[in-house]
């Protein structure tokens, strides 16, 4: 570690970040970004939760017009969680906290990809694929144009994930399992499809690691034994950072059929309009607009021209063998080439018959694989031979090629801050932002319309806060029926009710999905009972909103969403997870002899 | 060393993109300043037309009743436009010649700076960076700010004077010196107020480090360096005394109206590193409309470096972190949190915009990245193959020029007949009534004058008129510091002239002195005169202390002159050898 805290080019390579980090420190917000309404609030939403004492919220009370939604139950919750401790915290706004997540993402992306590329290549070559990654044309349209907090913040964490695998596979020891599992869980945890992504990626590069262990001049056997172990590591540490994300990623998965499918992949998300035109690779334009069907998108898709030419020349000259035959670059090249094509229409079949490649939404999400790829071939410009011996004039060229890098993206590092919009970060604007352009409305799969106002979005609009989630307006017009709200939190509501007959129900402005709970208590014990979990049939129509059954007399009423079994089984499955982590960790000393004998490179 | 080796050319070479626009027809009116540069050098003409060495007045001001523009605004620049005006340039010619040796000097003064301390590959790159300066540029094509400009490329002059001066002694450095900063003290009124501070305390640095180095005070440093700047100040007295003295006299609120205060114009960080341009103002917020960055290679090679450090130091260290340390001070004092500074500094609030600071900026980034380029180059390379210039050292000058070749671009407009004439003042203030300058002995700014409709005509300026009495004026001769009429007066007449009264204005009647007096709202120059014919004048001349002032400043520049030129050496061997020895 102090090796490299020690090295200028690293600290060079933040300090050159700068220009990228420089648009976040305009007083104003880009509220005219694609997704930096979004992000102001989800943070807003999740620091509702943690005022409650809920530190991993899966519900958020305000999407829907005030119905809810379990929205962190299906996105990764990663940045979100970043925003709202800065805003939590520190005295920031809640404008300020995106705008410190993004440059937290900034910062770290050139950190983990100048660690991942130090690891094999000289510190200068670091600093310019570091730099490379940090002004990457898709990088920087994730950051100002799409306003993408969590896929930003996840692409910042994908080199982390290739260091620390790296690191694994070539000198195993214990810890570096858990900070492979670390890194991978963290990606799982900030961005639902960089996840996917980056699986394929680790377990591409893992086979790559894998071969290269088995090295050449020995028998058959010792090579297949050397690559079946680096696989073995690999695979240890993916399903150890599987299984620490495992309370966010298995109900994800397994719940998103319990919400409208058509909200998330239809209409204007779906992905055949938005393929990347070859032309556009090479596109300087650069826009604040939103991708469109056709070659005129109003965003960028180009790949860089600098970024392009120093992975021609690295290309070249690894073809040239003056890499002496090494195949990183020719590895690079392949997932470069990979996700270029996946972003265009070429690749139509793939996404329509390869599970999960549409899992993306965007074709041009796959230009992620792209600028990874970029920046680590423009690290095998050099070879190592370029700086033995060492000279201080070596660092002429790097430092030139770093301007050449910042320079070649200058004119995409900005960002356009209008006055924001009515409302601005507040839950009056959060209604607004939902009416006026439709998105945070999810509903749940009961739904059969998607709501369009509420009257809790009249109270937020009135300044007025939520005291309960009752549809008085239906108790009201039920003479049988007498309900008065003891308690309201954002994820449970304790009511006292009185039913003058048989088959009455409590109406909630509430949305269904699997975990909400009622229990019936005894006014006066408070004794349970009856507790049942409420299902589709406990919903009502349009929006599917729950309404609650209960038996005629005097009850307390407690709503909760809780845990399913399936996400209880995922959390302690995380929690196993993090007890093999830490006993990793601990236990350090003793296993690594153990881990050594069994993973030991074939060079040792 | 050779010096046909020396790569000096390299950066006149690519210097000449920086002010190639300028061989463009017309002019870029638009810019902020532009006219004036024009406007006032017309003036300045006048002046040296009407017979002043050293103009102060400029007729046109203030509707016609003129103003002591150049006590208060320092002229020197205008004393080379005007140089080439006189051998026949036309006013835009003239000025245009001033801002191309304004770009050639800049390079050259760093260049030479930074050979002293680095050798000649550094000095290229440090050239090209002060030269392509974007805040540089900013100065010619968007502020179009020629005498500040002009400043710029006179500072690195001045401290390699100085640096001269602490590091070895010499009479002859010591007058380089003094000459140095004089000319610079001459240059720009506003410089005036952060530069000497600025050099200051890198001058009291330096001897710091010097005392610890030597571990005792060097006193004759000291000596040399206060007599430089005792000399240097003595030389600019004839501008700097009646600037001061003579503040009292003008309303220094018109100079810094609500848009020039420093509160409404710090810069944001961001936009030290914001690539963008323009051609519009200052203004509150961080949306300007011109460009505040600090530049790309500046950043990169200045500050991006520093780690470098840990590695690789450059030679004089302590010299160049005085230059890195005024880099980050003054990139600080340009922003919001510095508030505090300039409120207890009211001298600094005469700085009016906190982005002019951007100037010492990239001049000490020129300085730390030349110096971290140095460091990098120098192992290897001997004295003698700094002389030339590596492919990469080749590559980043190109590099350099390449980032701030689009900035190179102003917005061309015509050239009227009307910008180089005494209208255009005229045309400028009627447009701005807000930048009518005005004498503190009159009520408010003019808002009107007799002369303003001839002007507007292109007749014949009325000079004077009769407030009581008959009579008739016949104008004889208008000058920029001198008005001559001829009066018939049936009675006892009061005549004023149409010019503000101020110190320093007498008046003759048939060739005898006239008391003159401010009368009226404006406070012009108002006499009484007996009945009959007579031919009145009047004349701006000296007052006792521009006179002192003066004086001080040619004596300075006489022993300047007389040091440099080596008579003080062969004076004093005279004056030794005139003494009889024992022997």
């Amino acid at each position: 570690m102090k090796r490299v805290l020690r090295s200028p080019a690293l600290w060079m390579t933040l300090l050159l970040s700068l220009f990228a980090v420089a648009p976040f420190l305009h007083p104003g917000y880009f509220w005219s970004a694609n997704d930096a309404r979004h992000d102001v609030f989800f943070i807003l939403q999740y620091n509702l939760s943690w005022n409650e004492g809920v530190l991993l919220p899966r519900w958020s009370p305000d999407w829907a017009f005030g119905y809810g939604y379990p929205f962190f139950n299906l996105v990764a919750p990663g940045a979100t969680f970043v925003g709202t401790a800065l805003y939590h915290f520190l005295p920031l706004s809640l404008e300020s906290a995106v705008k410190g997540t993004f440059i937290i993402s900034i910062l770290l992306s050139a950190l983990g990809m100048w660690l991942f590329v130090r690891e094999w290549a000289d510190e200068r070559a670091a600093m310019v694929a570091a730099l490379v990654y940090v002004y990457a044309p898709y990088h920087l349209l994730d950051i100002t144009v799409r306003a993408a907090m969590g896929e930003s913040l996840a692409l910042a964490l994908v080199p982390f994930a290739l260091w620390t695998l790296r690191r694994l596979v070539r000198r195993p020891t214990p810890q570096r399992i858990v900070w492979f599992a670390l890194s991978y869980a963290a990606i799982h945890l900030t961005h639902n499809f960089i996840a996917l992504l980056s699986t394929g990626l680790l377990l591409a590069y893992l086979a790559a690691l894998a071969v290269a262990q088995a090295g050449r001049g020995h028998a058959l056997g010792i090579r297949l034994r050397a690559g079946f172990r680096s696989i073995v590591l690999g695979g240890l540490g993916l399903g150890l950072g599987l299984g620490l994300a495992a309370f966010f990623v298995f109900p994800a998965l397994l719940e998103f059929q319990y919400v409208r499918q058509d909200q998330w992949f239809g209409g204007y998300y779906d992905f055949h309009d938005h393929f990347v035109y070859f032309s556009q690779f090479f596109d300087p334009r650069w826009g604040f607009g939103i991708s469109v069907p056709g070659p005129d998108d109003a965003i960028s898709f180009q790949l860089g021209l600098v970024a392009l030419t120093l992975a021609g020349v690295a290309v070249w000259r690894w073809w040239r063998g003056q890499r002496h035959g090494r195949g990183e670059p020719g590895f690079w090249l392949l997932i470069l080439v990979g996700g270029a094509w996946l972003s265009t229409a070429a690749a139509t079949w793939a996404w329509d018959h390869v599970p999960l490649v549409a899992s993306a939404q965007f074709p041009w999400r796959y230009l992620s694989l792209a600028i990874l790829a970029l920046a680590v071939l423009a690290a095998h410009v050099w070879t190592p031979d370029d700086f033995t011996p060492p000279h201080p004039r070596q660092w002429l060229a790097p430092i030139l090629l770093s301007g050449l890098v910042i320079l070649g993206s200058s004119r995409y590092v900005q960002m356009q801050t209008p006055p924001p919009p009515p409302g601005g970060a507040t839950l009056a604007g959060l209604m607004e932002f939902e009416r006026s352009a439709n998105e945070m409305t999810g509903m749940t799969a009961t739904a059969a319309e998607v709501a369009t106002w509420s009257p809790l979005a009249d109270l937020h609009m009135a300044g007025i806060k939520i005291g309960n989630q009752v549809d008085y307006s239906l108790v009201d017009a039920n003479d049988q029926l007498v309900v008065d709200v003891k308690e309201h939190r954002i994820d449970s509501e304790l009511l006292w009710v009185r039913a003058l007959s048989a088959g009455q129900s409590v109406p909630f402005y509430r949305q269904w999905f699997p975990g909400w709970t009622a229990t019936l208590l005894d006014p006066d014990s408070g004794a349970e009972i009856a507790h049942f979990s409420l299902g589709p049939e406990h919903t009502r129509p349009p929006y599917g909103l729950l309404t609650v059954p209960v038996p005629q007399g005097d009850h307390l009423l407690l709503i909760r969403f809780q845990n399913t079994p399936l996400r209880t089984a995922s959390n302690v499955v995380s929690a196993l997870s993090m007890a093999v982590a830490l006993l990793l960790l601990l236990a350090a000393r003793w296993l690594s002899p153990v881990i050594h004998r069994f993973f030991a490179p074939i060079s040792d | 060393m050779s010096k046909r080796r020396s790569p000096l050319w390299l950066v006149l070479l690519l210097s000449l993109f920086a002010g190639a626009p300028l061989l463009a027809p017309g002019y870029f009116l638009h810019a902020h300043d532009a006219a004036h540069s024009l406007f006032w050098l017309t003036e300045f003409d006048q002046g040296i037309r009407d017979g002043f060495l050293w103009p102060r007045w400029a007729p046109d001001h203030a509707l016609g009743y003129g103003y002591p523009l150049f006590t208060f605004y320092a002229p020197l620049v205008f004393y080379v436009a005007e140089f080439f005006h006189l051998l026949g340039a036309s006013i835009l010619g003239a000025v245009k010649i001033v801002w191309g040796l304004g770009i050639v000097l800049s390079g050259l003064s760093m260049y030479a700076l930074v050979r002293r301390l680095w050798g000649a590959g550094p000095a290229v790159i440090a050239a090209l960076l002060y030269v392509y300066a974007p805040y540089h540029l900013v100065n010619i094509y968007v502020r179009s700010a020629l005498a500040e400009f002009v400043a710029m490329g006179l500072y690195p002059w001045v401290v390699l004077c100085f640096w001269d001066v602490l590091a070895q002694g010499g009479r002859r450095r010591v007058a380089w010196a003094a000459l140095s900063f004089g000319l610079l003290l001459l240059t720009h009124s506003v410089t005036v107020v952060f530069f000497p501070p600025v050099l200051i305390l890198l001058i009291l640095y330096w001897l710091a480090v010097q005392a610890w180095r030597q571990k005792s005070v060097p006193w004759a440093a000291i000596l040399r360096a206060a007599v430089a700047g005792v000399g240097g100040a003595m030389l600019a007295a004839i501008f700097l005394l009646p600037a001061v003295a003579e503040s009292r006299y003008i309303v220094p609120d018109q100079w810094l109206p609500d848009t020039y205060q420093y509160g409404n114009q710090f810069l944001y960080p961001f936009q030290w590193f914001q690539n963008n341009w323009g051609f519009g103002f200052a203004i509150e917020g961080p949306d300007d409309g011109m460009s505040m960055q600090v530049g790309l290679w500046l950043f990169v090679l200045g500050l991006g470096t520093l780690p470098l450090l840990w590695r690789h130091r450059p030679r004089h260290l302590f010299t160049w972190a005085g230059f890195g340390l005024l880099a980050v001070g003054t990139l600080w004092l340009t922003q919001a949190g510095s508030h505090f500074l300039w409120s207890l500094l009211p001298l600094m609030a005469l700085i009016q915009f906190p982005f002019r600071l951007l100037a010492l900026i990239d001049f000490s980034l020129a300085l730390t990245a030349a110096g971290m380029i140095a460091a990098l180059t120098e192992p290897a390379a001997s004295s003698h193959s700094q002389q030339r210039l590596s492919p990469a050292l080749l590559a980043l000058a190109l590099a350099i020029v390449f980032v701030s070749y689009p900035m190179t671009r102003p917005q061309h407009t015509p050239i009227t007949v009307h910008s180089q004439s005494p209208r255009a003042v005229i045309d400028f203030e009627v447009t701005y009534p807000d930048m009518r300058g005005s004498t503190a002995f009159a009520k408010a700014p003019p808002q009107d004058s007799p002369k303003l409709a001839a002007y507007l005509a292109n007749e014949p300026l009325p000079l004077a008129g009769i407030l009581a009495g008959q009579g008739t004026i016949r104008p004889l001769h208008h000058g920029a510091g001198s008005e001559r009429i001829h009066l018939s007066a049936q009675s006892p007449v009061t005549v004023q002239f149409y010019t503000y009264w101020y110190p320093g204005w007498q008046g003759e009647i048939d060739g005898q002195p006239l008391p003159l007096v401010a009368a009226g709202p404006d406070a012009l120059i108002t006499l009484q005169a007996p009945a009959g014919e007579h031919e009145i004048a009047i004349r701006f001349r000296n007052t006792p202390l521009r006179s002192g002032a003066a004086v001080l400043s040619l004596l300075s520049l006489l022993i300047i002159m007389i040091v440099l030129s080596g008579l003080d050496t062969r004076i004093w061997r005279r004056f030794r050898a005139s003494i009889p020895t024992d022997s």
